[in-house]
């Protein structure tokens, strides 16, 4: 089942002479339970094309669709519900509420939607799954990069969305930390059968998805199936 | 260091609505300064110009004809440590005490520049049988203002030969003999009994009382020095010394304590001009600080940016000072100037509102009536910069800056450079899991914010609260002195009314008959008509009932307050002892029923009911007040009986007011109590006088007096017009009717009140526009305050929108900060201010003597401001909200 579908997207910023194309003409699509990662060099767009992703960005010109939902055509009202409930980010830097603990930050996107149960049982699953459950009431300043990046994660997790959005989750982890946060990603996209798709400028990083697409000046260069069902080489 | 200039510059250019916030700040504490600075200074010019009208243009006087100093001074008049700028000598030949109290006087040029006497007619005596004389001496002693006109003086016969003006107004509060006329003769007129007397004024440059010593050092002077006390205050007369003694005796005395200091330091102004300006200055700098620290907090990650490559503390410090040096070497001079030229118009048009009424307030008990004094009030003259306030402002906010710089370098120097980037906040001790309990984290979110760090918070409630409180305290104070001056106002002399008709006499049988006073209330044109009865009384104070036996000279041995002879001769004093007990004269007065309800706002104990009083004889007690504003002198309180004694017909011989007479000659009545208030309404001061503090008033209903006492006739009459039909024909009328009655006279208010009350609004107006700006700027500054708060937590929110959280979601939670903020800052505005107010209140009360200042504002205004401070936190931190909302989620996340 196709989660995500990029038809031809371009983002350009500025005008005249500092016009700059970030995006030209991209289109892919990720399936339903797909670890996939966006690899290219420093300002090659890929951190561009997963904000158009994920609606912190609009797009120059294209479309993307999210569980068949042209996220373009919702209002800024109906765009942001959509948000909370289909995608989960995990960013570089945890962006993790500094005030609230452990499960308190992961619990949060949750309470925005009112009236939506609070899955506490899947919130504690989550958090003993990541290895989190000992450091429930800490908070983001009491753990190491890498614990913040699983509270990250769980808080992406815990609204069960769509898709999971990570821009370079393990760009301030050492190699050590960084090895465990892709672990945990590969798991959980295993074992909670979710499409992530992560950016990272790290080809070796990439080796763990299941998918890589190769983005070079703003252009989709290549895509290399590893899958299961899949084969190396992929589309252009 | 040109790096370093730089470096700040660069930041000021960048950080425009910082910097813009900072040089408002600076600028209007600048004006605010500046400008009040030379209001006041202005008044107080005014009050020492007009002071060297009054006293005289000198600082001491010296006897010259004592010692050999006099010689040596004339041989070699100038010395190190001194300048003399007026010297002038008055030599009195002779005094002679028949018709009345007269100086024979030479005087030269110098004395008579130095008193403003200057010869309006003739020439001054040329030779020894001419004599020059003022106006109102020509007028006592009968003579016509002629020149040439003969004046036998003392058996000897003197030709009119100049009129010189009169001399200064309050010099014989100076002199030993005060009630002496001079007259000036002759330099070669001698009767070999001089008193030379050589009249100083230095140079105001130096401290004429150092100048002073240095003089008599020079000439060998020990004694015979006088000072001219009427610029004591204005200019160094005197030692400094003098305030420790005053603040010790202050101190030492259970009676005196700080109103007696205030009172004292206070004389002219200078000390309520001193707390004023400090109070500006550190307000001034509190929001400077405010500021400061705001843009400081916002850009800590760049100062520890230019930590990490390689600025050390000193450097960091030295950028800090350079910003803010830079905004106020441009902020101060400018906010000076605008300030200087708002004072400028304004002193222009109301200066005599800055004047200070020196004695106004606490005098050993006596309260001058501010009504005479906007009448009396010198020419405000031309407007003066207090240079000396704007030197100080700048060196203060200068010292100021560099204080601020320093702590707040080393606040950041506590933190390390990781935490400045990161903003890290310390670990939270509370392991509580909300989202449990809670189905909406946004409004732990908002507590969290807002208590992230306790100190933190309760910094930012103090700075949104104190501008507030400092607007309430004025508003408090302001308001209280407008009801001080309407109860001062009908309270003294029968001011509340624009006419009184009395009689001028202090023969009890001297009154305005009962016929004639209804004839007067027929006439056209009054609004209000208000008869009194009077009667001197006597009641008895036994059992120790006189709690402050001092208060009154007659009884209370003390050589520095001597007895009034005159009141001693004609009534045996005010009060006489009789062995442990006292008798206390009183006055008596009969008031209409309109007059007794207005007698309420005087209330300090009990119920005034007209009908009650009539039914139950009871009366009203006006008792004493010392200098501190106490009430308690005398043990009589409502319920209490009181044996009142009077004469028993005001045709009784004026021996009988002694209250030693046979007895027939007196009546009593056993009347009860019913209140206890601090001032009389129509005062009859012909008798024992009524200063409004000094004597007690026993005030019954007009009825009573009659039934109780016989007297059916009236003393005084205070009268209102109805301006619509035409007040000056009515007052024609009454003049007419007052000049038919013996002893009779009529005085007209009208254009006093008019003047008080331009003056008294003038003032208000003033006061509340200063109450206002300094809302103003505190409003600001909650602006700035709130702004930086949403904007020192973009990333967060910015994380929140990532998360999912809707705009109207947000805009709620932001809302509902931003009403905490108001509610929190409104409750401490609050406290701080029923703190403030209780200062306020004591001032009021024990060193102004404020007649009844109410315990509390007005009930509309403190909820009014806290409402305001609830809009406004509000909306500002929904309009910053909505800017937070139109940046991208991704800008904000990343920053």
């Amino acid at each position: 089942m196709t989660i995500l579908q990029v038809k031809n997207i371009s983002k350009q910023y500025g005008a005249k002479e500092n016009l700059v194309n970030a995006l030209h003409g991209i289109s892919f699509t990720v399936e339903q339970g797909e670890f996939s990662a966006i690899v290219g060099t420093s300002g090659s767009g890929k951190t561009t094309l997963l904000n158009l992703i994920g609606g912190l960005d609009v797009p120059t010109s294209g479309e993307i669709s999210i569980r068949n939902h042209n996220i373009a055509k919702l209002n800024r009202k109906e765009q942001t519900i959509f948000r909370r409930r289909n995608i989960g980010f995990v960013f570089q830097n945890y962006s993790l509420m500094p005030v609230l603990n452990v499960y308190d930050n992961v619990a949060l996107p949750v309470t925005f939607d009112k009236g939506k149960h609070i899955d506490h049982a899947f919130i504690g699953e989550l958090l003993t799954e990541l290895g989190l459950w000992d450091k429930r009431t800490r908070y983001p300043s009491e753990l190491s990069g890498g614990q913040q990046q699983r509270v990250a994660l769980a808080r992406a997790l815990a609204n069960k969305p769509a898709i999971i959005l990570a821009d370079e989750p393990t760009g301030n982890l050492d190699s050590r930390t960084t090895v465990e946060v892709m672990g945990l990603l590969k798991n959980s996209s295993k074992k909670y059968n979710q499409t992530i798709l992560m950016v990272t400028h790290n080809e070796s990083l990439a080796g763990n998805c299941d998918r890589i697409f190769h983005i070079e000046d703003g252009r989709l260069m290549a895509a290399e199936d590893f899958s299961a069902g899949g084969k190396a080489g992929g589309e252009k | 260091m040109k790096n370093i200039f730089h470096i700040a510059f660069s930041y000021l250019k960048y950080y425009k609505k910082q910097t813009a916030a900072l040089f408002t700040g600076v600028m209007l504490s600048a004006a605010l300064l500046s400008g009040m600075g030379g209001l006041l200074f202005s008044g107080r010019n005014a009050a020492c110009d007009n002071a060297r009208t009054e006293y005289g243009d000198w600082h001491y006087s010296i006897r010259a004809d004592k010692g050999q100093w006099f010689d040596k001074y004339r041989k070699l008049p100038e010395g190190g440590g001194f300048t003399v700028e007026k010297t002038g000598m008055e030599i009195v030949r002779k005094a002679i005490s028949e018709p009345f109290g007269i100086q024979f006087v030479y005087a030269d040029d110098g004395y008579l520049d130095m008193m403003g006497r200057t010869v309006l007619k003739g020439r001054y005596p040329g030779k020894e049988n001419e004599i020059a004389m003022d106006m109102q001496t020509l007028k006592n002693l009968g003579v016509s203002e002629n020149i040439g006109t003969k004046i036998t003086l003392d058996g000897q016969t003197f030709v009119l030969s100049g009129i010189v003006s009169e001399m200064p107004e309050k010099l014989p509060e100076l002199l030993k003999n005060a009630d002496d006329r001079q007259v000036f003769v002759n330099s070669t007129l001698d009767y070999g009994t001089n008193g030379e007397f050589f009249y100083l004024k230095f140079k105001e440059d130096k401290m004429p009382y150092k100048q002073l010593a240095a003089f008599m050092e020079k000439y060998g002077i020990t004694s015979g020095v006088s000072r001219n006390n009427g610029l004591v205050g204005y200019i160094g007369l005197e030692k400094p010394g003098r305030a420790f003694d005053i603040i010790k005796t202050g101190l030492s005395y259970k009676e005196a304590g700080l109103p007696y200091i205030w009172g004292q330091l206070n004389e002219t102004g200078k000390l309520t001009e001193t707390a004023i300006l400090t109070a500006l200055v550190f307000f001034g700098a509190f929001i400077i600080c405010s500021l400061f620290k705001i843009s400081v907090i916002r850009r800590m990650s760049e100062y520890s940016i230019m930590q990490t490559i390689g600025m050390t503390d000193g450097g960091n410090t030295a950028i800090l000072l350079a910003e803010l040096f830079t905004i106020c070497l441009f902020g101060y001079p400018l906010g000076c100037l605008f300030g200087n030229l708002v004072s400028w118009l304004l002193y222009a048009q109301w200066g005599r509102i800055f004047i200070v009424q020196r004695g106004m307030y606490h005098s050993g008990g006596k309260v001058m009536a501010e009504e005479y004094a906007a009448l009396r009030l010198p020419d405000a003259g031309t407007y003066h910069m207090n240079v000396h306030a704007m030197v100080f402002g700048f060196l203060f906010f200068s010292a100021f800056i560099v204080f601020v710089s320093i702590h707040f370098q080393a606040k950041m120097r506590r933190l390390t450079i990781r935490q400045m980037l990161a903003k890290e906040v310390k670990a939270r001790p509370c392991r509580k899991i909300y989202s449990r309990k809670k189905r909406s984290l946004t409004g732990l979110l908002t507590h969290r914010f807002m208590f992230e760090k306790k100190s933190t918070f309760f910094g930012i409630l103090l700075s949104l609260s104190i501008g507030s409180v400092i607007f309430l305290g004025t508003f408090y104070v302001t308001e209280n002195t407008k009801i001080n001056n309407e109860l001062t106002f009908k309270a003294d002399d029968g001011l509340g009314s624009d006419i009184q008709i009395y009689t001028q006499s202090d023969v009890p049988a001297d009154v305005i008959p009962e016929k004639d006073v209804l004839k007067m209330k027929e006439t056209a044109g009054i609004r209000q008509f208000h008869p009194v009865r009077y009667l001197l009384g006597e009641i008895p104070l036994n059992d120790g009932k006189l709690v402050w036996k001092p208060f009154f000279a007659d009884v209370a041995d003390d050589p520095s307050n001597p007895p009034d002879p005159n009141l001693k001769e004609k009534y045996n004093g005010v009060i006489v002892q009789t062995k442990n007990d006292y008798k206390l004269k009183v006055n008596i007065y009969g008031y209409d029923d309109e007059m007794l309800e207005e007698l309420n706002e005087y209330l300090l104990e009990g119920e005034i009911r007209p009908q009650q009083m009539r039914k139950e004889n009871s009366v009203v007690v006006k008792t004493i007040m010392d200098g501190q504003g106490n009430y308690d002198g005398i043990d009589i309180h409502p319920m209490d009986m009181l044996e009142l004694k009077t004469i028993s017909s005001p045709d009784m011989p004026k021996e009988a007011l002694k209250f030693q007479g046979k007895d027939e000659w007196y009546q009593s009545k056993n009347l009860k109590v019913a209140a206890l208030a601090s001032r009389p309404l129509a005062k009859v001061d012909t008798f024992i006088g009524d200063e409004g503090t000094t004597e007690v008033d026993i005030i019954m209903t007009n009825e009573q007096m009659k039934e109780n006492f016989g007297v059916e006739d009236y003393r005084t009459i205070s009268i209102s017009l109805d301006e619509a039909q035409g007040g000056e024909e009515t007052a024609n009328m009454l003049q007419a009717s007052a000049s038919e009655i013996k002893k009779c006279v009529m005085k007209d208010y009208r254009m006093q009140i008019k003047a008080q009350n331009l003056y008294l609004m003038q003032k208000m107006l003033f006061y509340y526009g200063i109450a206002a700006i300094l809302l103003a700027v505190s409003l600001i500054h909650i602006m700035n305050s709130m702004q930086y708060l949403v904007a020192a937590r973009r990333h967060e929110f910015g994380i929140l929108r990532a998360m999912g959280v809707t705009d109207s979601g947000f805009l709620k939670m932001m809302a509902k900060e931003g009403l905490r903020y108001g509610i929190y800052s409104g409750m401490t505005v609050a406290v701080m201010y029923f703190a403030v107010q209780k200062i306020l209140y004591y001032f009021m009360v024990h060193v102004y003597l404020y007649l009844h200042p109410q315990g509390f504002i007005s009930p509309w205004i403190l909820p009014v401001l806290v409402l305001v401070n609830i809009l406004l936190c509000t909306a500002v931190t929904l309009f910053s909200a909505a800017g937070i909302l139109r940046r991208q989620i991704i800008e904000e996340i990343r920053k």
